[in-house]
């Protein structure tokens, strides 16, 4: 991609497209909402994205990305390129999300297959397992059956894997996001390797309990 | 050790979470515990395969009609006061306005400030009787009756900073 100058961008718009995002930044910054739809279209899906594996819900991922883009508009002064802009914008989606499901967490119901999780112990019954036994899974196949294995994670499972194998946050960051002890986010941490290694590994769900 | 911690600290081992001494000592565990590399593959496989084949999603939107839903919303929450980097005038709005206020019932005491205590001020509706003038932080005080309100004036030329007043230059010469 061509780096195209703020300067050049003001009298030439279609530039955009061609554009790297620190200098839409900076256009953004100065209240050019164009050079903001450019970075929304940009990176929507992967915000999408990251919105939806913790909620699991369609409509509440558009909402929360939506909304998360909103907040990305209002905090854009706060935004000092330390990280990348989708990487900031990914933490404020992220942080929507935990919001929304410690709102969730208070009027849900556990089914028994998540009480169980949460009480402990079921990941050391799990057998050892190669997760991924038929190697020659076709890339997309593979990515669709790790997004059906994270769905039947409960929300602090999941979240915990999200955080630490996508986002790459370290157990203390986990702890202060998920307001629990780090001994916690280790404990779901093995629970949810272990549970997706039986997934994967296509494990029947009677051989899971 | 129980089993379940050294379970745990294992995974943390893998995950770089350990110190270099304790990494040391469960290194050497894995060297004589084949359950135990059983179980260090096993997560580290796991660990690997997720994280290179993150799922991929798109919204399910058109780009046009994902955007027009946010820059709706980003021109409700303006409209609704949210905190948006303010304009220049919500400045205006927020600081001059009752900073003039104050300054109009300010001049009814600058006219008075040489003229010595216990001048009373008096313009129709409005009378201001001075209270206090102290020398020690050149501050007059001024109180109206009628509108149960006190004004203090503080000359700000003749004080010093706390920097000026904690330096003497003087010594450095």
């Amino acid at each position: 991609m061509t780096l195209v100058e703020p300067s050049t961008l003001m009298a030439n718009k279609p530039e955009y497209a061609k554009a790297e995002d620190p200098a839409l930044v900076k256009l953004a910054q100065k209240g050019d909402t164009e050079a903001f739809e450019e970075l929304v279209g940009r990176h929507r899906d992967k915000i999408y994205a990251r919105a939806f594996s913790m909620l699991r819900n369609e409509d509440d991922a558009v909402d929360l990305s939506q909304e998360a883009w909103v907040k990305g508009w209002q905090r854009l002064h706060q935004f000092q390129g330390d990280a990348s802009f989708a990487t900031w914008m990914t933490r404020i989606v992220i942080n929507l999300c935990l919001d929304q499901l410690r709102k969730q967490k208070r009027v849900r119901t556990d089914s028994i297959d998540q009480l169980d999780e949460e009480s402990g112990g079921v990941e050391r019954q799990l057998p050892i397992v190669n997760p991924n036994p038929t190697e020659r899974l076709e890339r997309g196949e593979l990515r669709q059956r790790i997004d059906r294995a994270l769905a039947q994670l409960s929300y602090e499972h999941r979240t915990v894997l999200i955080l630490h194998e996508f986002e790459e946050l370290e157990y203390k960051m986990i702890a202060k996001k998920m307001e629990c002890s780090i001994g916690t986010v280790m404990s779901r941490l093995f629970y949810a390797r272990r549970k997706m290694a039986a997934l994967l590994a296509g494990l029947k769900k009677e051989e899971l309990k | 050790m129980n089993t379940e911690s050294k379970e745990l600290r294992l995974m943390a081992y893998l995950d770089n979470e350990v110190s270099a001494s304790e990494g040391r000592q469960i290194a050497a565990w894995l060297a004589r515990d084949a359950e135990a590399r059983a179980l260090y593959d096993e997560l580290k496989a796991t660990r690997d395969l997720v994280r290179e084949n993150e799922p991929a999603m798109a919204v399910p939107e058109t780009r046009e009609f994902y955007w027009s839903q946010i820059s709706r919303r980003i021109a409700t929450a303006e409209r609704e006061g949210a905190p948006v980097e303010a304009a220049p005038r919500n400045w205006i709005l927020r600081f001059l306005a009752p900073a003039a206020a104050l300054a109009a019932v300010v001049m009814f005491a600058v006219t008075s400030l040489n003229t010595g205590p216990n001048r009373q001020l008096v313009d129709g509706a409005t009378a201001l009787a001075q209270v206090e003038n102290s020398a020690t932080d050149n501050s007059i005080s001024f109180y109206s009756p009628e509108h149960k309100m006190t004004v203090v004036w503080i000359d700000s030329g003749k004080q010093e900073t706390v920097a000026e007043a904690e330096f003497d230059f003087d010594d450095f010469e």
